[in-house]
């Protein structure tokens, strides 16, 4: 059992740095913060300013030093940029993880999650045609036959873009799909459910709008080419959102996608909520109809996700998660994870989070014993 | 000539008690600065106000430091409010049974919905509470003897939970919660020929952190804790409308 709860979190915690609950600030699109305009990879020069002094503590600077000193030091190795056309980042992000923490087992797996370089590439005026290309280490999943580590030295995101106006850009490249909304943990149901985990990037275009109120997007994807061609899932996806103001934002999202094997449906209802000063609550359901190619079998999943965070003071927030999972209609199983957490941004580029999370299992039957696993990470981006 | 001399100790009176109100404003103001707002009222509030309006003394910015400690005085205001919630909730009991092996536990996974309404008292930075809800849920109950099983699937479980709060506010619209819930708990579940179902009603005490974020007169709420003889965690997530 717990063999495989570890096995859960190394497939699924992901690598991801879009922080949609900053909704909570008033910052309700990822693209005044990403490169990408769907989260996740690098900072804007504006983005790691604004993580600098709005969401880290500032506890490590003198008192004399001023929010202007900081932001104009939020750069890569906390300096300001040395040119208009290059932007390096690093990513790091390590796991503690203890299953089942009330148990006899004593033992604590430490995980390298993640270790990533990142270059942008930036042309034209006004930044409007950039290249963003991320090459770096995840961790093999436990059952990989020994040798196979190499391979998990890959490229998770390189994209062209190309934005001739503000309010339009199109991205081409290998990036996370466009589809609901992309919180950093992997773990969620939400991110399973749709196919959205660590491994899940997929080559393809996007297309980007973003003009008053509305938000779309369109993306076009081939699957990930590195995988093989039939496994490989290509489709088209689609997320549209309308900010009702700066701290509501509901939205929608339909994928279509096929393989050789299966082909899925999957539609989802969102919501991002701001509350006070930078608390948020985000909100999602969906639907999840597969098919199998040779038998025509059908089945339907159903998931949700309840994410909410509370401010607490700057850099610090608390978090209450809930998810939902059943994985198929016609079953009577249904799963239930609880998650309370906490985040500290000590520094910009800093960042320490600690969950416990407890998963009960429904089903008809003598009762299942609940899990738990207990999670501190660190979250290195300098 | 008369007329003139009472006009004029008119207007001499009349700027002494102007010059002697805004001597006692700016005692009051100062005074209230110093030992704090606690013994401040609307009365007294209204009072000041008055003289503020009436008083020429510009220069001690008399004004905006009043506004200052009403402002104080506003956010230590207790406020009270009344609100009606329904929740869902969960929990794993440890039915105490008697069967062929003598006493025995058996865990019954109950899951329902519990109706209520409470009332709090807060301020800006803190605040405290109470509630009470009537529980329905359904209880799945089983236990494996070797290679056979016995369950009672879906058995009603009946319960009235009330649960005082105490509560920090890091924002007007969010409350870090902790919980002390009181619960009354009284199930259904079945027996066999074998099997006997003991200590079906009981009160029980228990420790839950949760967190509150309310919308307009709205609010959600989620909170997970430890109910003592429970077995693991039990969650309660509600959605409640807070009356003005």
């Amino acid at each position: 059992m717990i063999k495989l709860i570890l096995g859960i979190f190394i497939l699924l915690i992901q690598n991801c740095y879009s922080t949609p609950n900053f909704i909570g600030f008033g910052y309700n699109t990822c693209i005044t913060c990403h490169y990408n305009p769907y989260g996740s990879g690098p900072l804007r020069d504006y983005g790691r300013a604004l993580s600098a002094t709005l969401i880290s503590d500032r506890i490590l600077y003198p008192k004399e030093k001023t929010e202007e000193d900081i932001a104009l030091n939020s750069g890569f190795l906390y300096r300001p940029p040395f040119n208009d056309w290059l932007r390096p980042s690093l990513f790091y992000r390590g796991l503690a993880l203890k299953a089942d923490p009330f148990g006899q087992e004593k033992k604590i797996e430490w995980i390298n999650m993640q270790a990533d370089a990142n270059l942008v590439f930036k042309f034209g005026k006004q930044d409007n045609i950039y290249s963003s290309f991320t090459f770096g280490y995840v961790p093999a999943p436990p059952n990989i036959p020994t040798g196979d580590e190499g391979k998990y030295w890959r490229w998770s995101e390189y994209y062209l873009a190309y934005r001739p106006v503000n309010e339009f850009g199109i991205y081409l490249g290998l990036t996370a799909k466009v589809f609901g909304i992309r919180i950093p943990d992997h773990v969620a149901y939400s991110r399973i459910a749709t196919g959205n985990t660590q491994y899940d990037q997929t080559h393809g275009v996007t297309f980007h709008y973003l003009k008053n109120k509305f938000e779309g997007g369109l993306q076009i994807f081939d699957g990930n080419l590195y995988q093989n061609e039939p496994l490989r899932p290509k489709g088209v996806t689609t997320k549209l959102e309308y900010a009702v103001s700066n701290k509501f934002k509901p939205g929608i999202s339909v994928m279509v996608e096929k393989n050789d094997f299966l082909k899925s449906y999957i539609y989802a209802l969102h919501s991002k909520n701001g509350y006070s000063e930078g608390s948020a609550s985000l909100f999602e359901l969906g639907l999840r109809q597969n098919e199998a190619i040779q038998t025509s079998k059908k089945e339907k999943l159903v998931y949700g996700l309840l994410q909410n965070f509370l401010y607490l003071r700057r850099g610090t927030f608390g978090i209450f998660e809930l998810d939902y999972l059943k994985p198929n209609l016609d079953k009577n199983l249904n799963l239930w994870k609880f998650d309370v957490g906490l985040q500290y941004f000590i520094i910009e580029g800093v960042e320490f989070r600690f969950d416990l999370f407890n998963t009960k299992t429904f089903q008809k039957g003598p009762p299942v014993k609940d899990s738990w696993a207990l999670l501190g990470q660190l979250h290195l981006w300098p | 000539m008369a007329l003139k001399f009472i006009l004029l100790s008119f207007f001499l009176i009349n700027s002494f008690n102007l010059f002697a109100n805004s001597e006692v404003l700016k005692k009051e103001i100062e005074n209230l600065e110093k030992t704090g707002t606690d013994n401040l009222d609307q009365n007294k509030i209204d009072s000041l106000q008055e003289m503020i309006s009436k008083s020429e003394n510009n220069e001690d910015q008399l004004e905006e430091r009043f506004n200052k400690l009403i402002d104080v005085w506003q956010k230590k205001k207790i406020n009270k409010s009344y609100f009606a919630t329904v929740s869902f909730l969960t929990w794993t009991f440890p039915e105490k049974i008697k069967d062929s092996q003598g006493i025995n536990s058996m865990n019954s996974q109950e899951a329902g919905y519990c109706l209520g309404g409470g009332h709090d008292w807060q301020n800006a930075y803190w605040g405290y509470g109470v509630d009470l809800c009537l529980g329905i849920m359904k209880a799945d109950a089983g236990i494996k003897y070797g290679d056979q099983t016995y369950n009672d699937i879906g058995a009603p479980v009946y319960s009235v939970i009330s649960k005082p709060n105490l509560f920090w506010r890091p924002g007007d619209r969010v409350k870090l919660i902790l919980y002390v819930p009181l619960i009354y708990r009284n199930a259904l579940i079945n027996g066999s020929s074998d099997i006997e179902i003991l200590d079906q009603n009981k009160y029980f005490i228990g420790l839950f952190v949760g967190a509150d974020w309310e919308f307009s007169n709205f609010f959600l709420s989620t909170s997970i804790g430890k109910i003592f003889e429970f077995e693991s965690s039990s969650w309660i997530v509600s959605l409640g409308y807070k009356f003005d």
